[in-house]
């Protein structure tokens, strides 16, 4: 990244470093300051406060768009919504009113009928349950009613409406006008058909049969898709958000930061920087650029013409004075500025976490819109009779898909150590595609395996890959907000892509589903290809591969192990078998749609956007964290438990809320308390070698999740399935509990007070 | 040929928002569809139902099926009320067509996915017995989605519970089709009314959003362009550090920066950073051009 060109013989290369600092959140370019006698390298104060201002600015820029964007967004898609049911209502409402006319015809000849057999219209029996039935078997019917010639209401369904009774006791006996003006009331609200009932076809009416339908039939039909359009509109608001926040960071503050910070080098006189990228000629902040970077290059060019002539006097003159003469003019600017004659130093791209974060947002997004109905896919092409039960068929793909991410884990961190993130995002792109191409044309359950092992090696090579950059980037001060920019978009995704994938595999089917993945994949692809292009995105050294023998050392620490089983693998048991395998086939089994599933699972990714930044704040000021992490597993498994009350979606909804809580209060706690409980590993090994064999060997309860939960599914059923496992996880996270207390070692301050 | 921020902000908005928009419609029209069709179902549904009713009041008199003369009679008139009813078809339980709208099917066995239906319908209905209970019978339709029609049916049980047969109606996919697509159309172009419209204001609102930080960057430009043409004019002209762009460079932010900045309302961070920034560069620019100025008077005393 930093770039030394050799300076002009006579003139003494610039002394100061130019590096990028990139800065979570917001990151941007900055210049480190080492030479002497320059205002840019005062102190860090100025520095931070100039980081501030950006950041604030891209904040205000974010404060005005995001609002301008939600409030466009949800007046276009309810004025579109408005135009649709109009629309709507102009072709559904004559069929409806058409099958009114049928329903009354039939009904009003059986009535006429008994007429016809002598039955006078006021003595006839059952009459009310009668219509009923006809109106419930008929949907969209508001009510039924039969009236005399006076209009008087003779019989009615069970659940007339009392404004409808109450407008016909109006007009009943009532002259014209009153009858007219009655019935143009009863319009506003209902579409009120009326046929004369008649005994034979010549005969003259003996009462009126009055259909009605809800005037609001179609809009009310219409509003059991509203919780999707809405769906849509939260997704896209956070798409949007995604977008904006990359755009504002990546075009406008950092580049400006960065301009900023070479014009205080300036101000220092340090002229020696240019900017390396001023393309786009459109761009306001690139336009600046070329302004500052034609500024420095006109005063190189001088300084270029002073030592021409400079030499050219020096070697015409013999007059020692003046040769000192112009070696004091020459030493003087030197002194004051630093300008170099013919190879300016050219800032790199600034580099920003946000330049991943809207690529991996679209990746996770891919995979994410698979979680409603993958199952249920297994299902549609599970043709032919495996040895295995039907419940553990369907558990394999997600298993499979599980275990190759396990698999290729601990070795993606070196690949993107030595080939850099953009390069194995690109690589791991390319199983991805053919993964979710493949399983769309999947034949069965067999090549369907294949497939989704090779979209897990892809998700295992990119999420590494990606957090790899984090690594490289982050302020080592503020690495927990890189990882939270990093996290934001994995827990965005998590929130986006179950909805939009439960919408579209409902209505498009789950085919296309899968291939809307692989074309996200790709636009992912072709972003970071141009985001990260000439930014730093590789480590100088490669992190030594995970061995056998430190594994053994960390899974010797008991209270590791502990948490281990009693926490951590069971609470991957409880999000693959229960969220990613049961859910889906529970839900549909209840009867709800893909859509309807989607948004219930999305509850899981909500709630942890909602509780993780409470839960960090919560562990700081409880300071147990033994008691969160086993709380947390507790939390879960009474949250599934409570499957047993009612075998509802209400209840698997609620589950997969307390699990989305409770995963988000375990979870950052759980990271601590490892390195808490390894002190020792941690110091001989190093704290990412023992994370690394924590993350691996919790990963194993990802792979068995869905194979456990299936195992119960055969046993016992969808509901008792959860039931057994969410009590699984309680008594896990109680043992866990009661451990701790035991060995009285279950007060971890992560904060000193 | 670059793009202007303003321009990149607004094309992602409009990107986003046509996402929305676009799912938005699918989700609407693929609901009418449902809708339409769930309507023109029960209708369907209420038809066959109400002849299933006549039919099985007869069967229960000890009528048999293929000897219901009026039958034939009763299809053709309701065939007539819909033209988009394709036919009716009153069939015996081994799907052999014994009465039907369209008279050269009978005799013809009707479809093998029509038989299926109708016996998975008939299974359940076994042991049921028809009442001809009219309107209010309850529900016991089957659906099959031909790739012409929409096909509804129902079996006929006799008050034993025996299984008669069925009937069924086959109703015009193509009449479906076409309102749906009408609609479609219809939306798309009110889409993209909508669009239009939002797009503008998009378009709009990301214009006025940035116009600030955009009016601040082109005056820092048209600064950054005065000092380097000044440094032009200080060259070109010989003047050299007496060119009056240079000789205010000790001032507080230099005659260029005053004269554009005194129009702003507010000077912001950026700017005042370039101010200083250009001061130092004319001081550097000047210095050079005397230095230049005080070597070549050293080559003329030589």
């Amino acid at each position: 990244m930093t770039q030394r060109p050799p300076g002009p013989a006579s003139a003494p290369a610039p002394v100061r470093a130019l590096s990028a600092i990139p800065e979570a959140g917001g990151g941007a370019a900055t210049l480190a300051p080492g030479g002497a006698g320059t205002e840019a390298g005062a102190s860090a104060g100025p520095g931070k406060a100039k980081a501030a201002r950006t950041t604030l600015a891209s904040r205000m820029l974010l404060v005005r768009l995001v609002p301008l964007t939600l409030v466009l967004l949800l007046g276009a898609l309810a004025t579109f919504s408005y135009i649709a049911v109009n629309a709507f209502e102009r072709e559904i409402l004559p069929e409806v009113d058409a099958k009114a006319q049928a329903v009354g015809q039939a009904v009003s000849e059986t009535i006429g009928k008994a007429i016809g057999h002598g039955i006078p219209l006021g003595r006839l029996v059952g009459m009310g349950p009668f219509l009923t039935d006809v109106q419930r078997n008929n949907v969209g019917l508001a009510y039924l009613l039969v009236t005399d010639t006076n209009n008087q209401v003779r019989y009615a369904t069970d659940d007339t409406p009392e404004g409808v009774l109450s407008t016909f006791d109006t007009i009943s006996g009532g002259n014209d006008v009153t009858v007219a003006e009655g019935f143009a009331r009863l319009q506003v609200d209902y579409r009120d058909t009326a046929i004369p009932i008649r005994a034979g076809p010549r005969e003259a009416p003996h009462g009126y049969l009055h259909v009605g339908v809800d005037a609001d039939y179609v809009t009310t039909q219409l509003m059991a898709i509203i919780y999707d359009i809405l769906t849509v509109a939260l997704v896209s608001l956070l798409v949007s958000f995604e977008f904006l926040l990359i755009l504002v960071v990546v075009f406008v503050t950092s580049p400006m930061r960065q301009v900023e910070a070479l014009m205080r080098r300036g101000q220092g006189g340090d002229f020696s920087v240019v900017l390396a990228s001023t393309g786009g000629h459109g761009d306001e902040v690139k336009q600046l650029g070329r302004a500052y970077n034609a500024i420095v290059r006109r005063l190189g060019d001088a300084y270029h013409e002073l030592l021409q002539d400079a030499d050219e006097v020096r070697a015409a003159q013999f007059d020692s004075g003046a040769i000192r003469r112009i070696e004091d003019i020459l030493g003087g600017l030197r002194r004051r500025f630093t300008i170099p004659t013919r190879e300016f130093r050219r800032a790199a791209a600034p580099s920003s976490l946000l330049r991943v974060r809207v690529p991996l947002f679209l990746f996770i997004f891919a995979e994410e819109m698979t979680r409603p109905f993958l199952p249920l896919y297994v299902r549609e092409l599970h043709t032919t009779t495996l040895w295995l039960d039907e419940a553990l068929v369907l558990a394999l793909p997600i298993s499979v898909f599980m275990l190759a991410i396990a698999i290729i884990t601990p070795f993606a961190g070196a690949w993107t150590d030595r080939l850099g993130t953009r390069r194995v995002f690109l690589i791991g792109a390319i199983p991805s595609v053919a993964g979710y191409l493949g399983a769309a044309l999947a034949q069965g359950v067999p090549d369907l395996l294949v497939w989704r092992a090779l979209s897990g090696f892809g998700y295992a090579v990119i999420y590494i890959a990606c957090q790899g950059y984090v690594a490289i980037h982050a302020d080592p001060g503020r690495r927990v907000s890189g990882m939270a920019t990093f996290m934001g978009a994995v827990f965005a995704a998590a929130i986006c892509g179950p909805s939009i994938g439960g919408i579209l595999a409902d209505r498009v089917g789950y085919a296309p589903t899968l291939v809307v993945s692989a074309g996200l994949v790709l636009v992912a692809a072709v972003l970071i290809h141009g985001l990260l292009s000439g930014t730093a995105d590789h480590q100088d050294t490669e992190r030594p591969p995970l061995r056998l023998r430190d594994m053994a050392l960390v899974l010797r620490n008991g209270r590791l192990l502990a948490l281990l089983l009693l926490s951590a693998i069971p609470a991957k048991i409880l999000l693959t078998g229960f969220l990613f395998y049961l859910a889906p086939l529970f839900l549909t089994d209840l009867g709800e749609s893909q859509s309807s599933v989607g948004r219930i699972i999305m509850v899981y990714g909500l709630m942890n956007v909602l509780v993780t930044p409470l839960a960090a704040r919560v562990a700081d000021r409880v300071g147990n964290l033994a008691l969160l992490v086993g709380g947390g597993a507790v939390l879960s498994g009474v949250g599934t438990l409570a499957i047993i009350l009612d075998q509802s979606a209400w209840m698997v909804a609620l589950a997969v809320f307390t699990m989305g809580i409770a995963h988000a209060l375990a979870i950052s706690p759980q990271l601590v308390l490892v390195q808490e409980v390894c002190a020792r590993e941690c110091r001989e090994l190093g704290q990412t070698t023992v994370l690394s064999v924590f993350r691996l060997i919790e990963r194993l309860g990802n792979v068995a999740g869905p194979f456990l939960v299936g195992t119960l599914v055969t046993l016992y059923g969808y509901g008792d399935a959860m039931a057994v496992t969410g009590l699984g996880v309680m008594v896990a996270g109680a043992i866990y509990l009661g451990l701790r207390v035991m060995t009285d070692d279950s007060r971890h301050r992560t904060v000193a007070p | 040929m670059g793009i202007s921020l303003t321009a990149r902000i607004a094309l992602t908005i409009i990107v986003v928002f046509l996402f929305a928009m676009g799912l938005t419609a699918l989700l609407n029209l693929h609901k009418f569809d449902q809708l339409l069709t769930q309507v023109l179902r029960d209708r369907l549904a209420f038809t066959v139902e109400d002849l299933r009713s006549n039919l099985e009041t007869r069967l229960n008199l000890g009528l048999p099926l293929d000897t219901m003369r009026h039958v034939q009679d009763t299809l053709e008139q309701r065939r007539l009320d819909d033209p988009n009813i394709l036919s009716i078809e009153v069939f015996d339980p081994d799907g052999l067509v014994l009465f039907g709208t369209d008279r050269s099917f009978i005799g013809d066995l009707i479809s093998p996915r029509w038989l299926d239906a109708f016996r998975s319908q008939a299974t359940e209905a076994n042991g049921t017995p028809g009442g001809g209970d009219g309107a209010a019978g309850g529900r016991r339709t089957f659906l099959v989605h031909d790739h012409d029609a929409l096909v509804v049916g129902t079996p006929i049980v006799s008050n034993l519970g025996d299984n008669a047969g069925g009937i069924a109606i086959r109703y015009a996919r193509a009449a479906i089709d076409r309102t749906v697509a009408a609609t479609r159309r219809e939306l798309m172009i009110q889409a993209a009314v909508v669009s239009a419209a939002v797009g503008f204001v998009i378009v709009l609102g990301v214009f006025a959003v940035m116009a600030d930080i955009r009016r601040r960057l082109a005056r820092i430009e048209d600064q950054a362009k005065a000092l380097a043409a000044d440094m032009d004019a200080a060259d070109e002209s010989g003047a050299g550090p007496d060119h009056p762009g240079l000789a205010h460079a000790a001032g507080d932010a230099g005659e260029h920066g005053d004269r554009l900045g005194a129009a702003s309302v507010e000077t912001s961070p950026l700017e005042a950073d370039f101010r200083r920034f250009g001061r130092t560069a004319r001081e550097a620019f000047g210095e050079i051009m005397r230095g230049r100025r005080e070597i070549r008077r050293l080559d003329e005393m030589d």
